[in-house]
């Protein structure tokens, strides 16, 4: 462990040797009675009028002792930490704070003067809300963390920082709320967050893999939002929550699967209106999945699906296109998904000629060329629709979409029933945390049923949700 | 931990188990006892009933079926009768598996398919028979109220087409009658030995040597009032009417308008039956393995024993009357042997390891 | 577990994910898909010497610009064999298209072919796990395929013209007495062994529609030549062991409808010594059964009805004062119901046709009596008939 010696010029020249960097910069000054000091800090990343003003100014007229605490007293900046090692010094200067060494002291001091880019708080695009809180997370984790402790103003809120990530040493801050969520799962969570080793963490979706059970499923099993009122929420129920440096996205575990079918807008509406709504949601996406499957299967294994009149409308429309019912619909979905992944890359005003010559080219001209049906894309629209009323969960529901369709145009209604059979067993059988992921349906919960699909009133809500075995089992005086 | 809970139990008995008397089995009953279809099916539950009190007592031990076995037998002998009982249960699995094949060939096709459309089953079940007790708990969580609602769609849109006066008169087949539906109808009822394959897997709470049965019997009920409405929609051609439950609703009225809108609830109904029919073919794995004090994975016992059947399946395609036959009407003794009187077995097992003598 | 084992599911999901896109892709598992299904709307059965001809009345989608749907036309194509299922099996041969029963909603049967036991044919349906049994059935005056070949005067196809015979709202009128082939097939297999359907007549209608365009031409065999055909269905056919051996006129349908409590919205005239009114029946109920101890038929009618008064053109009060039915009037409907109940029956018994499942009410209510009778022969039975007409107040 190379440390700091007290030699000035050559703890620089280490510190240079350790971030020979050309945006790595050395600020020599020197105090009136001629006491010579180095700041060390990294260009661009450093508040360099906060250093002159916090650090600099006030030592120029600095006459004491070369002892640390002595300098310490002299500068007013409020964030600073003494430190020896010459490695954690370098990673502190790459990290934005400036490195404050001196002639005759074996212990440098890190100056908490790190320039902070940040946007403004705003509401995220991917979880608007029409009535509730606007806030979302941003890619500053101090922000982020800030957001979340005006919301919890309790001792009991905790944050553990990790730094994760060989090259990119990014800030992982894990909140918890203390003798609320089970120990057992601070632990484990610590334990995964610890035993990562990559080397770049560029959002915290990265950290999903290392922390589920079940990496490879296809089924989501990490809460996200970007809302700092959910992510309390989820956190006063009794789960992790997990912020990444430069990530607005926030994690939280354990992950139930009826938490994306719940808005933070359930809870600000009535309940009979909450209970509507979610109800709403899940049959949009069994729409969206299950739509263009049974149209597939219909057509070739099972006509009795469709009422005769629109089996005849249908088969006039299907009479003259040249490819197979299945793959006319395949042919759709994936022209949707194109469109749909190029409209979101696309710059905005592209993406709106985008959008119309897709409606054009798909809608109209294709139906009058006779490429596809009018009823697929119907079909296809209202599917399409009906993945995003659950936005959380679209990336799991198109790909389930895609395969619900390939098992209707092979297999037939028998293969949507298997598959779903298959998911619904699946999911049954996944824990995460030790915490069964389809909880309250399986294992059923007659508690937390209340806060499922239907919407009880809050004053039946008093309770934390049995599934999550939080320590505390009551969040509220009976109404 | 691999365990079930005590509503997850009652959820299976009274939800699950129902949906695997519904397909051929309403029609098995009207060849065997005409009108009087309900009298055998309640005597048959009746028996069952009586099973699921004996193994409910047998699993006051807390122990499971291996280790009473071993404890009374020995570690050969135990293994010898879970080989057997896994042998029952995979007699067991053929019948319901047969079934499922016809009901998904007559009811999701409009032609008859290939056999290949049946494989993925097989896929499934493979799944669910690698897949420890807490997952079959957890599954009967899930399919619980599916079937309630399924069952209650079906019986709703069915009822104003019955005609209850087809029922009478009531004793019409005789004796004879009963006993012959009685009998050709036990194949369809070994809920018991499934359960049984489940002791020492939940913990016996107090009551439930008379709650188990209960759920069983209130099961029995809705299966009761399915024949029932079954009866009266079809009467005199109910004998012709194989995949009951999938062809009651179609005569009301709105459906001419719609659609088959049954088929939301025939659906939901299929997904349960998919499970209940991969039970057996579970339970069988799970003893078998068992029989070899669980060595090697549980996901090779279930892919193997799913590749025989599926052999088995391709071999006895065309000759579904004749496997029909032989286990409804001649091998049908194995069923109460297993269910009934295996249960009442089990209650002289040991609790504690025979003490060795030196 | 070891490092093969390991990879063991995710190479076994390969290839599942593989061989579903392949068969997806094939898209054959030896099935129709809708392309090249006949959709059959409606199927005539004809006696020939051989065997059978059955006619398919296959629905025609015609594709509108577009690609949207359009109007739906039909078009006959006949197969014959010496059964149902070769004559069908022909028409697949002849045409390369896969004829699907599942939609069929009638079956019209030929007046020679109903000499026979209907079952004969008719159990192919019944039998048949692709056809749905909630299809109606119907005799008709002379051939079943002259009938459906020929261009309808209300419809695009015959069939969708038949339909509308068959209705619920034409149903509630009392003059068409519909039954569908589980009906039919229930009554058959039952102890009573009886049953019917209603008996189709088809009239030339001169001054046809010249629209309907493309079905109108496609429909068939009597393109250019025939005009069109409007039917009348308000006859019934009495069965006896599948044969048909009565047929009941328009005012027996009627009565038969009263009985069972299903006309809702019927006229029925009256002649009185005042001079002639129309019943408009509003609610009806209706019972026939036979007595405790099998020895009578016992018919009861009840009907709630309105009075328009047809001898004298009235202002609107006098209108509105008129619907109440006068008691002579009622008595008088009273005497008609009772009268063309007891033609009714004595249709039923001379033919042996147990239209109202006397027997097998007997059957289900007292099995020892029916044993002891040995079943119940209708001409043992004496009918007795109660009618009551009441007028809204």
């Amino acid at each position: 462990m190379n440390s700091v010696t007290g030699n000035l010029t050559s703890d620089a020249e280490a510190l240079k040797k350790l971030l020979p960097a050309q945006d790595i910069l050395l600020f020599p000054f020197e105090t009136e009675a001629g006491m010579p000091f180095i700041a060390v800090y990294a260009d661009g990343i450093t508040d360099k009028e906060l250093l002159g003003e916090q650090i600099a100014r006030p030592l120029r007229s600095y006459r004491g002792s070369v002892r640390a605490d002595d300098v310490r007293r002299r500068l007013t900046c409020p964030e600073l930490r003494p430190q020896k090692d010459l490695a954690l010094l370098a990673a502190e200067v790459l990290a934005g704070n400036p490195v404050l060494l001196w002639e005759g002291m074996d212990e440098a001091l890190v100056t908490g003067v790190k320039k902070v880019f940040t946007r403004a708080v705003a509401e995220p695009p991917t979880d608007v809300a029409v009535k509730g809180p606007r806030e979302g997370f941003i890619e500053d984790l101090k922000t982020n963390m800030s957001l979340v402790r005006r919301r919890l103003k309790t001792p009991d809120l905790r944050f553990e920082t990790f730094t994760i990530g060989r090259r990119s040493a990014t800030s992982v801050t894990l909140c918890f709320l203390e003798g609320i969520t089970p120990p057992s799962v601070v632990s484990d969570v610590r334990k995964r967050l610890a035993a990562i080793d990559v080397d770049v963490l560029p959002d915290s979706s990265y950290l999903t893999h290392f922390l589920v059970s079940r990496p490879r499923s296809l089924l989501k099993q990490a809460g996200t939002t970007e809302k700092p009122d959910i992510f309390c929420a989820k956190i006063a129920e009794g789960r992790v929550g997990i912020l990444a440096d430069g990530s607005p996205v926030a994690l939280t575990l354990p992950y139930l699967v009826v938490e994306d079918f719940q808005s933070s807008e359930d809870y600000f509406v009535s309940p009979h209106r909450a209970t509507f709504t979610r109800v709403l949601r899940l049959f949009a996406v069994l729409v969206a999945i299950y739509l263009p499957a049974f149209y597939i299967a219909a057509q070739l294994f099972k006509l009795q699906l469709i009422p005769i009149r629109l089996l005849l409308t249908i088969a006039g429309s299907i009479q003259n296109i040249p490819l197979s019912p299945s793959l006319e619909m395949l042919l759709v979905l994936l022209l949707l998904e194109v469109l749909n992944e190029a409209s979101i890359r696309m710059p905005k005003y592209v993406g709106m000629a985008l959008s119309v010559v897709g409606a054009l080219v798909l809608g109209e001209t294709a139906a009058r060329a006779g490429f596809v049906s009018t009823p697929a894309i119907i079909i296809v629209a209202f599917s399409g629709i009906g993945l995003y009323a659950v936005p959380n969960l679209t990336e799991t529901t198109s790909v389930l979409r895609l395969a619900m369709l390939l098992v209707a145009g092979s297999v037939g209604t028998y293969g949507i029933v298997l598959l779903t059979a298959f998911l619904l067993f699946y999911l049954a059988a996944t824990e995460n945390y030790g915490v069964p992921v389809f909880a309250p349906f399986s294992p059923m919960i007659g508690r937390d049923l209340r806060d499922s699909l239907v919407k009880y009133n809050l004053s039946s809500l008093s309770r934390r949700p049995v599934a999550l075995n939080s320590r505390n089992k009551r969040r509220m005086k009976h109404g | 931990m691999d365990k079930i809970s005590q509503r997850q139990l009652f959820f299976f008995l009274a939800c699950v188990a129902p949906v695997g008397k519904l397909v051929l089995l309403p029609a098995q009953l009207v060849y065997a006892s005409a009108n009087d279809l309900l009298f055998p099916a309640a005597a048959n539950y009746l028996l069952q009933a009586g099973a699921i009190a004996l193994v409910m007592l047998a699993a006051r031990s807390e122990r499971t079926l291996p280790e009473l076995l071993e404890n009374t037998f020995g570690k050969i002998a135990g293994s010898a009768v879970m080989v057997c009982l896994s042998f029952f249960y995979f007699y067991a699995a053929f019948f319901p598996l047969i079934e499922q094949k016809l009901f998904v060939q007559g009811v999701f096709y409009d032609t008859l398919p290939s056999l290949l459309v049946f494989s993925p089953f097989f896929v499934l079940s493979a799944y669910l028979c690698a897949k420890p007790a807490s997952a079959i708990g957890r599954i009967s969580d899930m399919a619980a109220p599916v079937s309630v609602v399924a069952f209650a769609g079906l019986l709703v849109l069915s009822v104003p087409s019955a005609d209850f006066s087809a029922l009478n008169p009531v004793g019409a087949a005789g004796a004879d009658g009963f006993l012959r539906g009685t009998a050709w109808s036990m194949s369809w009822f070994f809920d018991s030995a499934l359960l049984l394959a489940l002791i020492g897997k939940f913990r016996y709470r107090k009551g439930m040597v008379w709650k188990a049965p209960l759920c069983y019997l209130a099961g029995g009920a809705a299966v009761i009032a399915f024949l029932a409405v079954f009866y009266g929609v079809f009467s005199d051609i109910a004998l012709r009417q194989t995949f009951a439950f999938a062809k009651i609703a179609k005569y009301f009225s709105a459906i001419s308008v719609l659609g088959r809108i049954d088929y939301v609830f025939i659906c939901l109904l299929s997904l349960v039956m998919v499970f209940y029919t991969a039970l057996p073919l579970q339970a069988g794995t799970q003893a078998l393995r068992a029989a070899f004090r669980d060595k090697g994975s549980p996901a090779i016992y279930a892919a193997a024993i799913n590749a025989v059947f599926f052999a088995l399946a391709v071999l006895l395609n065309d000759r579904f009357l004749a496997v029909q036959e032989t286990i409804t009407k001649t091998l049908f003794w194995i069923f109460p042997l297993f269910s009934c009187l295996l249960p009442a077995a089990a209650l002289l097992l040991r609790r504690t390891p025979r003490e060795k003598t030196a | 577990m070891k490092r093969p084992l390991k990879k063991l599911p995710s190479r076994l999901f390969l290839f599942l994910a593989a061989f579903l896109f392949f068969s997806f892709l094939s898209n054959d598992f030896g099935l129709v898909d809708i392309q090249k299904t006949a959709i059959v709307l409606a199927a005539g059965i004809d006696r020939t010497e051989e065997g059978y001809e059955v006619t398919a009345q296959i629905a025609v989608p015609s594709s509108a610009q577009g690609g949207s749907g359009g109007a739906t036309s039909g078009v006959n194509i006949s197969g014959e064999g010496e059964t149902v299922a070769e004559a069908i099996a022909q028409i697949y041969a002849e045409t390369g298209w896969v004829p699907k029963l599942i939609f069929c909603n009638l079956i019209l049967i030929g007046e020679e072919t109903a000499e026979e036991d209907v079952f004969s044919f008719l159990g192919f349906f019944l039998r048949n796990e692709y056809m749905s049994d909630t299809c109606r059935l119907a005799l008709c005056e002379g051939k079943a395929k002259a009938i459906l070949s020929a261009p309808a005067a209300v419809d695009d196809t015959s069939s969708s013209a038949l339909e509308k015979l068959f209705s619920d709202a034409a149903e509630k009128s009392g003059y068409v007495a519909n039954t569908t082939l589980k009906d039919f097939a229930v009554g058959y297999y039952g102890v009573s062994e009886s049953g019917f359907m209603p008996y189709i007549r088809a009239m030339e209608q001169p001054a046809a529609k010249s629209a309907g365009g493309q079905g109108q031409e496609e429909n068939g065999a009597a393109q250019g030549k025939s005009s069109a055909l409007v039917y009348s269905a308000d006859e019934t056919a009495l069965f006896s062991r599948g044969k048909f051996v009565a047929l009941l006129a328009r005012e027996e349908t009627f009565a038969y409808n009263l009985l069972c409590g299903k006309v809702f919205a019927g006229s029925f005239p009256v002649e009185t010594d005042e001079g002639a009114y129309s019943l408009d029946v509003l609610k009806n109920k209706g019972s026939a059964r036979p007595d405790e101890r099998a020895e009578r038929a016992l018919f009861s009618v009840s009907v709630r009805a309105r009075v328009y008064d047809r001898n004298t053109p009235s202002g609107m009060k006098e209108i509105t004062s008129a619907e109440v039915v006068p008691p002579s009037v009622a008595r008088e409907a009273e005497k008609r119901i009772e009268k063309t109940v007891l033609s009714l029956w004595e249709k039923c018994a001379d033919s042996d046709c147990d239209l109202f499942f006397l027997a097998r009410q007997l059957y289900r209510s007292d099995l020892r009596l029916y044993r002891e009778k040995g079943g119940l022969p209708l001409t043992s039975l004496s009918p007795s008939v109660q009618a009551e007409v009441v007028g809204i107040r």
